[in-house]
């Protein structure tokens, strides 16, 4: 019985000291090695190009460009692993061929569902620093990178589903690794690979080889306009002392990005007060009614490879856009100042505007190998 | 004795130091917007002259080189920034007006008067606006107007109703002024306290309808909805000029 006793009071003795050592002293190294730390982290800043003339380019001094970011970010954009059945990728909707649209009025999701919405344009999307979406709810590229794959009607998907299946993947972890330096699988999470996805999206940016671009950035002594195209561009960018009418353009899509980032009514929908409006667009962002029926002036770069147009993809052509601007606004009080008036614009001045269009077309964009599918 | 003097000596280093900053003060530029004496809200219907009602749906402007002054000297606060009410789209919100988000140190002490900058004084108006990160006042391509070679300084967007039916929908006022020659400076003599540690509120007031003065009357916006030709500047100037004596300031 004295045995058991002085045994007790020993253990009591050990337990407390013990405990006291735990509050007391640092946590013991972590012995268990990552199962990524083999693979070097060598992280190579990526040198994005951007044509003469453009806007200083706004990276996260968190998300710097680096090669296997971005090549991460091909991957997981041209991967379907992010949606609920495997079958969509963020270029699903977003195809280098449409210059990253779909070319659909409104997009099915992995249910069938189409969203409300058309798909937008990808291009220079490194310089929309004003909101991303039609409506500019994601302030950042990596901030809207996070939420397609849980929208029922486009992925439907978890990010914690996603996340098992990145772990799990023969090739996935090594590619966080050599992008972030995660030491483990443990480590990869919804915020890294948006990140990467963002880095993707961030190096879409004109090549500067449209007829445009040559003849007014780079000033391509052998680039010559025509006629037709300098009629388009005074009218386009209201040229003082022209003899052309203001075609209106510039106000929300002027150069160098053509679009100014801003919010606007354009007259697309019919409402018989501001909180009529079957989409609200911005509105329903900001709670505030001036904002109602407003939706992001998209870049008009690339504007020929991009139809259907609007951000319900009600119109099919660019003839079928001219038409609407020249004669077919609806009135609001917030329908932008610039478009009360109809245009008044002729058949040849119609074509005229979309012959300088046509001059922002970039098919080297769309054919640039570093933007293409690796799979 | 050494050891007496290394532990004096910071100790009156932290002590001038705050001295220093305490001899300082702030000072923050505050607008308010009204039309014809009513808060400015978008949006909203206003009489203009007889017959024509005029909505309001943009009244922005770049405001630069602003100094304090003292004695024939100059303290500079500000050199260039963009003041907007295009989302104010209530009373309350017109009448709590626009407030510079930042406060401008000075240093403490009584000044005679303010002077200010409407519009890009002509060094920055030579440089464009894709030169500029967006978060730069300087930086908004929906103010640079390239056929111009310059920013935008003030622009009035308006719709107008003439035909009495409710709508304002019978035309536009587009009044967009910009180019060096529209630039316009204004010095006020006012007497603006600056304490140690304290804020200094300047409030500016401008009347909107002020700025369409024309002789004896208002100018005629149906006639002459636009300024969007450079080469024609003569309501761009009547405006900036409208806009200079239009603006009250007060402590």
């Amino acid at each position: 019985m004295q045995r058991t006793f002085y045994l007790f009071a020993l253990l009591s003795g050990l337990s407390f000291f013990y405990a006291c050592q735990d509050d007391d002293m640092p946590e013991p190294p972590v012995t268990t090695k990552g199962d990524l730390e083999d693979i070097p982290y060598e992280p190579e800043p990526y040198d994005l190009q951007v044509p003469p003339g453009f806007p200083p380019l706004e990276i996260p001094q968190d998300n710097p460009l680096t090669v296997d970011g971005i090549e991460l970010g091909r991957f997981l954009f041209y991967d379907p692993i992010l949606s609920s059945d495997s079958t969509q990728s963020c270029s699903s909707c977003h195809l280098p061929v449409g210059s990253f649209t779909d070319n659909l009025p409104t997009s099915p999701g992995v249910l069938g569902i189409h969203g409300k919405r058309s798909a937008m344009s990808l291009l220079n999307a490194a310089f929309f620093t004003n909101g991303l979406f039609w409506d500019g709810r994601s302030t950042t590229l990596e901030a809207q990178a996070l939420l397609p794959v849980e929208d029922p009607v486009e992925m439907n998907n978890t990010w914690e589903v996603v996340i098992e299946r990145l772990q799990a993947h023969a090739e996935y972890p090594a590619m966080f690794r050599r992008a972030f330096g995660i030491l483990d699988s443990d480590e990869i999470s919804r915020e890294l690979a948006a990140k990467a996805i963002a880095q993707f999206e961030r190096i879409m940016v004109s090549t500067g080889q449209s007829k445009y671009d040559r003849r007014f950035l780079y000033l391509d002594p052998t680039v010559e306009f025509t006629d037709q195209e300098f009629r388009g561009f005074d009218m386009f960018f209201d040229v003082a002392d022209s003899p052309l009418p203001d075609a209106q353009c510039f106000h929300c899509h002027n150069a160098p990005l053509f679009t100014t980032n801003g919010y606007f009514n354009n007259g697309l929908q019919e409402a018989a007060t501001l909180d009529d409006f079957e989409d609200l667009g911005r509105g329903a962002v900001t709670g505030a009614k001036i904002d109602n029926g407003k939706f992001r002036a998209p870049t008009l770069r690339n504007i020929a490879l991009t139809a259907p147009y609007m951000h319900d993809g009600r119109l099919q052509t660019l003839e079928e856009v001219i038409d609407f601007y020249n004669e077919g606004v609806h009135f609001a009080d917030n329908l932008d100042e610039n478009l009360v008036v109809p245009l008044g614009l002729s058949e040849q001045q119609k074509q005229d505007v979309i012959a300088f269009l046509h001059t922002l077309t970039d098919t080297s964009f769309v054919h640039n190998p570093m933007l293409s599918n690796p799979f | 004795m050494k050891r007496i003097l290394f532990a004096i000596l910071p100790l009156f280093l932290l002590v001038t130091s705050c001295d220093k900053d305490d001899q300082n003060g702030t000072v923050e530029l505050h607008f308010l917007a009204t039309y014809d004496g009513a808060p400015l809200v978008m949006l909203e219907p206003y009489d203009y002259t007889e017959g024509i009602s005029i909505l309001f749906q943009r009244f922005n402007f770049y405001l630069s080189d602003v100094a304090l002054l003292k004695d024939g000297k100059e303290t500079d606060v500000l050199d260039i920034d963009f003041v907007e009410f295009d989302g104010i789209d209530d009373a309350n919100k017109a009448m709590a007006g626009v407030a510079l988000p930042t406060w401008f140190e000075v240093p403490a002490g009584d000044y005679d008067g303010i002077r200010i900058g409407l519009g890009v004084p002509a060094g920055l108006n030579a440089t464009q606006a894709s030169d500029y990160p967006s978060t730069h006042p300087l930086g908004m391509v929906s103010h640079y107007w390239q056929d111009w070679n310059s920013y935008i300084f003030t622009m009035i967007n308006a719709k107008i109703d003439t035909n009495a039916d409710g709508l304002h929908d019978d035309g536009s006022v587009l009044y967009h002024c910009g180019s060096d020659e529209v630039y316009r400076s204004k010095t006020v003599n006012l007497p603006i306290s600056v304490r140690e540690g304290e804020n200094s509120r300047i409030t500016f007031t401008v009347d909107l309808k002020d700025l369409f003065k024309d002789g004896n009357g208002y100018l005629d916006v149906v006639a002459k909805p636009n300024t969007h030709n450079i080469n024609d500047l003569a309501v761009a100037n009547q405006v900036m000029d409208n806009f200079r004596d239009a603006l009250i300031a007060q402590e």
